[in-house]
């Protein structure tokens, strides 16, 4: 029997610049979460960093690739965040699969497409290196002192499977 | 800004045109996976969307999905890629038996499973052959966009996946989706 599913769970209009945006509590009774961020941040040349359930360890990596108008480059890394994607000072449009999010045998993929049509277009596989289920996202961007701008739109929805 | 969701998800506004059709999760290994008797969307759904994680058995190097429609096995099929390994950039097609998407995890870690996005479009339409979209990968390998064909004009009945490699392992997760037409 067809579900009706992407089901919207939060949306966050900023009407001022904000550090850090967490989406917290969860629930664990869809089976992949979707964030799409529409906006800018307050630096020229800045990632948006994700972490799941607080956990700053060293538990995040990713492979990237992508293109900048004239070439193209493709990368791997890792760290304490998740390297969400570029999303500068200029008008960007990011969007974020989490798949699997609340299954307890498997680490987290997250898939990312970041598009800002001034500087680069990437696509991301990322990896959160634990089998905890996820109850809380945090956003930040890269580089000391930087923000999501104002007008930055984050909308968070829940597919169920 | 902290959003607590616990008020917001139990209200769980839901709207709209994209419905789960059907979804299959592992509790053994399987050598395939298929969807069947999709002519019963046709009359409701204009496009189809796969969302599939996986593992595949093996240790070795990364290897894809693969996609087959109405279980035609025939060279029928063509795939576009647009590849990032993580040192480089690669752009390649290929023809044969089946669509490529996104590559899987394998067996070498622990926990290590692939994703990929899916979009079937126009799937019932018979005055058009078949195209999908991909975007997929596994954060220790590789990452693709793929651009699908399959040569047929048929109707869509059955979508098959198949481990490009050893048979899918448990906990891989197969979920279809319809999209409405207007």
């Amino acid at each position: 029997m067809p579900t009706n599913t992407y089901t919207p769970l939060a949306t966050i209009s900023l009407t001022g610049t904000d550090s850090e945006i967490v989406f917290s509590n969860i629930p664990n009774t869809y089976r992949d979460l979707i964030i799409i961020a529409s906006g800018q941040s307050t630096a020229a040349n800045a990632n948006i960093l994700a972490r799941f359930n607080s956990d700053s360890g060293s538990n995040y990596s990713w492979v990237y690739m992508g293109g900048d108008g004239s070439s193209t480059f493709s990368g791997s890394s890792s760290g304490t965040s998740g390297d969400w994607g570029n999303f500068p000072n200029a008008q960007s449009v990011s969007v974020f699969q989490i798949m699997d999010y609340s299954a307890t045998d498997k680490h987290k993929t997250t898939l990312v497409r970041s598009n800002t049509a001034s500087t680069y277009a990437i696509a991301y596989a990322e990896r959160w290196a634990s089998t905890t289920a996820i109850t809380s996202i945090s956003l930040t961007i890269s580089g000391s002192g930087n923000s999501f701008a104002s007008g930055t739109i984050l909308s968070l929805y829940g597919v169920i499977a | 800004m902290l959003i607590p969701l616990g008020i917001l998800a139990a209200s769980g506004v839901s709207a709209g045109s994209f419905d789960l059709l059907e979804s299959q999760v592992l509790t053994g290994t399987a050598s395939s996976v298929t969807f069947s008797s999709l002519s019963t969307y046709a009359s409701t759904y204009q496009h189809l969307q796969l969302r599939i994680v996986t593992r595949m058995g093996g240790t070795g190097g990364a290897k894809s999905n693969l996609l087959r429609f109405n279980g035609i096995s025939t060279s029928s099929y063509k795939s576009q890629f647009l590849l990032g390994n993580g040192s480089a950039v690669s752009s390649f097609s290929g023809s044969g038996t089946n669509i490529f998407l996104g590559i899987g995890g394998n067996l070498a870690t622990s926990n290590r499973f692939g994703a990929a996005v899916i979009d079937i479009l126009d799937p019932f339409e018979t005055t058009k052959i078949k195209v999908t979209r991909s975007l997929g990968g596994e954060a220790a390998s590789e990452l693709t966009l793929i651009s699908g064909l399959w040569n047929s004009t048929a109707a869509v009945s059955s979508i098959t996946l198949i481990p490009e490699t050893a048979d899918y392992q448990i906990g891989s997760r197969f979920s279809l989706y319809g999209i409405k037409a207007a």
